[in-house]
Formats: structure tokens, C-alpha cells, sequence
């Protein structure tokens, strides 16, 4: 299957205030009203319709097989609420096939999220995954 | 070109990527399990959350700008950090601008995890608040 522009079933997250006093705590920082920068990968991560597991079969991996976030990009359009709905819709950007001399063949798959707040644009989160391609599989 | 203060994490702690795996919704298993981050020839110890590591940046870009709101970061992972591990971090500021009356500042930052090296490296851009009288 083309994975290339492959839109990803929308969903959506909300960050509860104990959620979010979490979350600053676990990203080792002092716990407060306004949500992490971060916060955002995890809206996007959480809130998009498709679970992790299920988006690492849909590259054709498992998620015990070893892809890794290779890069990842956040831009704030606005700040984040703790305590407010956000609507997280994605898509598959691009497939790449590259080679590394540490993993061998992989696939660099880019994904977007998009995280709508009211119907306005409040994040945009691109994270590139590094999905291992055995030569026998390629 | 300004050098951000140096930023260090004194040990990564195992229970903070336990409660992050709940909120990322994240089940795999390296996060949470020495032994089958070893059983999966990772590492030895649990291994920290990408988005984790990618916070501490935004720790230390905010560390250095505490009133600033961060708008941007892009980063590239370049290496595990685990259980136990301490981090250090730097950077420098690469310029500073005014857009739309804001100003902005942009940053490049890293992260080594001593004796394992460079973990991460990143841009930040931060929006610095309005001074007083030109609100």
C-alpha cells in the first residue's frame, strides 16, 4: 500500500487539569496551569484516531520491533489550555526508503498532526519515525 | 552569538516515564521494563520517551528565557537516553527579531548524556513578553 498521503482517522484529546499536573511533573518541570510546550506531541499522540500500535502496523511494523522517533517538530500557533477539547487530524506525508550503517535498510516516515481548538489551528506536530526494513522484506 | 547557561538533569527517573506512558498512551514495553528492553537488545535499563527528552530542551530554552512562551521547537534524536542517566545540555542563541511587534528569539540547543555523548539537538524559537509600555 501507498502510504504517501495516507490521511489518518481524526480524534480528539483533552489535557485534565490532573493530567496536565502530571504531565509537567513527568517532563520534569514545575507543574502549573499552562500546559507544556510538549504537551502538544502528546494532544496529537493521544487524540488522533488510530492507537500507536495500530499506526506502527499500518507502516508494516510492530511496536516491539524497534521503530524509533528520529525527529519531531512542534509549532505552537497558539498556547495551549489545559481542560479543552482538541480535534487532532492527521495524515501520513511522505515515505522515504534510506540506509544507515546502524539499523541497515529503514523507511523515514513523516506523519503531521494538526490539533484544531474551537475550529482555529492551535499546533501542528510532524514527527518522523525510522521504521526498520530487513533486506528480505524489502 | 550568546551561549544559553548550562543546563543539566541530574538523574532520569524510571517512575516519570511509567506515569508518561499512561498519558501518551504508549505501550511499548522498553519505556516501562528493564527486562524487556534487554530481552528486545535495546538496553539494559528502561528507555526514556522521545517526547521526554524532547521536554528537557524545552526545559532549558525556558530555564534561560523564563518569561518567554516557546512557539517553536524541531528536533532531532540522535541517541537513547535511559534510566539513571544524567543529561547536560547548551546552546547558543542564534538571533533575535522582531515580528508582528514580538520579540523572537531563536536558539539551537543540545543535550549529551556524559560518557554516551550527544542525545539530541534542536531549534527553539521563543516569544519574549512584551516589555512594559508596549503592551
Amino acid at each position: 500500500m501507498d502510504l504517501a498521503s495516507h490521511a489518518l482517522p481524526s480524534g480528539s484529546a483533552r489535557l485534565e487539569p490532573y493530567q496536565n499536573w502530571l504531565l509537567h511533573d513527568a517532563f520534569y518541570s514545575q507543574p502549573r496551569p499552562e500546559p507544556h510546550p510538549v504537551a502538544a506531541f502528546v494532544l496529537a499522540n493521544r487524540g488522533i484516531g488510530i492507537s500507536l500500535a495500530d499506526l506502527f502496523a499500518l507502516f508494516g511494523s510492530d511496536i516491539n520491533d524497534g521503530p524509533l522517533l528520529a525527529e519531531s517538530s512542534i509549532e505552537l500557533h497558539r498556547p495551549l489550555a489545559e481542560d479543552a477539547d482538541y480535534e487532532v487530524r492527521g495524515e501520513i506525508e511522505s515515505v522515504e526508503r534510506r540506509r544507515s550503517r546502524r539499523i541497515g535498510p529503514f523507511d523515514r516516515i513523516t506523519c503531521r498532526f494538526d490539533l484544531f481548538q474551537a475550529g482555529d489551528l492551535a499546533a501542528t506536530v510532524t514527527n518522523v519515525f525510522a521504521v526498520p526494513r530487513p533486506e528480505s522484506a524489502s | 552569538m550568546t551561549a544559553l547557561p548550562a543546563w543539566k538533569l541530574d538523574r532520569v527517573d524510571p517512575g516519570k516515564m511509567k506515569t508518561l506512558a499512561l498519558l501518551l498512551a504508549d505501550p511499548n514495553p522498553i519505556h516501562l521494563d528493564a527486562a524487556a528492553a534487554q530481552r528486545l537488545g535495546v538496553a539494559d535499563r528502561p528507555v526514556n520517551q522521545g517526547p521526554s527528552t524532547m521536554a528537557m530542551a524545552a526545559n532549558m530554552a525556558l530555564a534561560a528565557f523564563p518569561e518567554a512562551r516557546l512557539v517553536s521547537l524541531r528536533t532531532r534524536l540522535l541517541g537513547l537516553v535511559l534510566a539513571g542517566d544524567s543529561v547536560e545540555g547548551g546552546g547558543n542563541v542564534m538571533d533575535r527579531k522582531i515580528v508582528d511587534g514580538q520579540e523572537r528569539v531563536r536558539c539551537q540547543l543540545h543535550l549529551d548524556v556524559p560518557g554516551r555523548g550527544r542525545v539530541l539537538e534542536a531549534e527553539a524559537v521563543l516569544v519574549l513578553p512584551a516589555a512594559d509600555g508596549n503592551r
